[in-house]
């Protein structure tokens, strides 16, 4: 078992905050994201299952798709302040 | 588990209850979180934290192959625990909307995506500068500057010094609520170049509609204004732990530029003046600090995560 000591303490608590900048975290050069879930079923990759997140994924595009134009999304999303 | 050069992590078939095993494979190599504590300590914690129920053994399986993916990446990478619940929605949209952005370089099973709008990095582009001006950040970082630029991790899986521990974490999730969901989602959707409020509200029930039938949290998006905490407290959220709404993102971030975009914090995200480099963590220079030989602290620690994140 690990003993909490002082000196270890003081260096790092467990916790950090992260710069979250999109084009480093859409770039797998620099960063890697894996995501799970407690929902075995949403985990599935197989778009047949049917609350798989691959199934919502397909519904997400199709309802965003709709609405918005993502030339337009574009200028928004990535404008300067 | 299935490769993908961008994290999409493809599960097996669930494993069955009777068989709740995580076993830790040296031969695979060091791992961050293994840094911390032996084999067998991170064996009963794994074990202690998933419990005997129907779950257990699936997520088990999640939190070995945690460690396999830290033990693959552990060479060039540092890695944290992003746990979260309410904003699963958010961050599935964000996802989508990089992917369609980058023309489908992005596969489908992209991870989802805690930020995407580059507006506010424009007012402060580098981490040193949102750190410099932390102390006029109202509520620290809960400060809409804040989260709009940055996200708390733990940097370990067994980490228990946050206000989400990802093992005590993984089933409900974690989520703040003095915010508004439903504002921020009329909000993208505005960055996103609708200007018709009916319109954006219409979406924005759609979205809420389509995540409730997909079992992710649907309320935080259906409350307008930032009355979310007293709609929750009505009964309204379905949030119990065994729906298992949590969600959790492992982030490597490459060790060349760890140290310019995280920095290790206090409750609150309040920086220390030190000089700690998360590369020097990784080479073992700093241990981090876990608390699984402290069983009065790893039990409040789970008891009170798990009431707010049943409540959340």
């Amino acid at each position: 078992m690990t003993t909490n000591r002082p000196e270890t303490r003081k260096y790092c608590d467990g916790q950090a905050r992260v710069f979250m900048h999109p084009d480093v975290f859409t770039d797998p050069t620099r960063s890697r994201l894996y995501y799970y879930c407690a929902n075995a079923e949403f985990l599935q990759t197989d778009p047949e299952v049917p609350k798989s997140r691959a199934a919502f994924v397909l519904s997400l595009r199709a309802l965003l798709g709709a609405y918005i134009n993502i030339d337009q999304a574009r200028l928004g999303i990535e404008a300067r302040e | 588990m299935t490769p993908s050069p961008f994290g999409g992590v493809a599960p097996r078939v669930p494993p069955a209850r009777d068989d709740i095993v995580f076993i830790v494979r040296p031969e695979l190599g060091p791992s961050q979180s293994l840094m911390t504590l032996d084999g067998a300590s991170a064996r009963d914690a794994v074990l202690a934290a998933v419990g005997h129920d129907d779950h257990a053994a699936f997520e088990a399986y999640c939190f070995q192959s945690m460690i396999e993916r830290e033990q693959e990446h552990h060479e060039d990478f540092v890695v944290f625990y992003h746990s979260y619940s309410a904003a699963a929605l958010l961050y599935e949209i964000q996802a989508e909307l990089a992917r369609q952005l980058s023309g489908h370089e992005l596969p489908d099973d992209f991870a989802p995506l805690p930020r995407i709008h580059r507006g506010p990095f424009d007012q402060f582009p580098e981490l040193s500068m949102l750190r410099e001006s932390f102390g006029s950040l109202k509520g620290q970082d809960h400060d809409p500057k804040f989260r709009a630029l940055a996200i708390s991790v733990s940097n370990s899986l067994f980490a228990s010094g946050s206000e989400a521990p990802p093992l005590t974490c993984f089933r409900a999730g974690y989520s703040c609520m003095d915010l508004s969901f439903r504002g921020l989602l009329t909000s993208l959707l505005t960055t996103c170049g609708m200007s018709e409020q009916d319109e954006i509200e219409h979406l924005a029930d759609q979205l809420a509609d389509l995540a409730e039938a997909f079992d992710l949290q649907a309320l935080p998006y259906r409350v307008k204004g930032r009355d979310l905490h007293s709609a929750m407290m009505l009964g309204g959220s379905g949030m119990t732990n065994n729906l298992r709404r949590g969600h959790m993102l492992q982030l490597f971030v490459h060790k060349d530029y760890c140290d310019d975009i995280c920095y290790r914090s206090a409750p609150y995200g309040k920086g220390f003046a030190d000089t700690f480099r998360f590369v020097d963590f990784l080479r073992g220079k700093h241990r981090a600090y876990v608390t699984f030989d402290d069983k009065f602290t790893h039990s409040l620690t789970r008891y009170l995560t798990h009431s707010l994140a049943r409540s959340s």
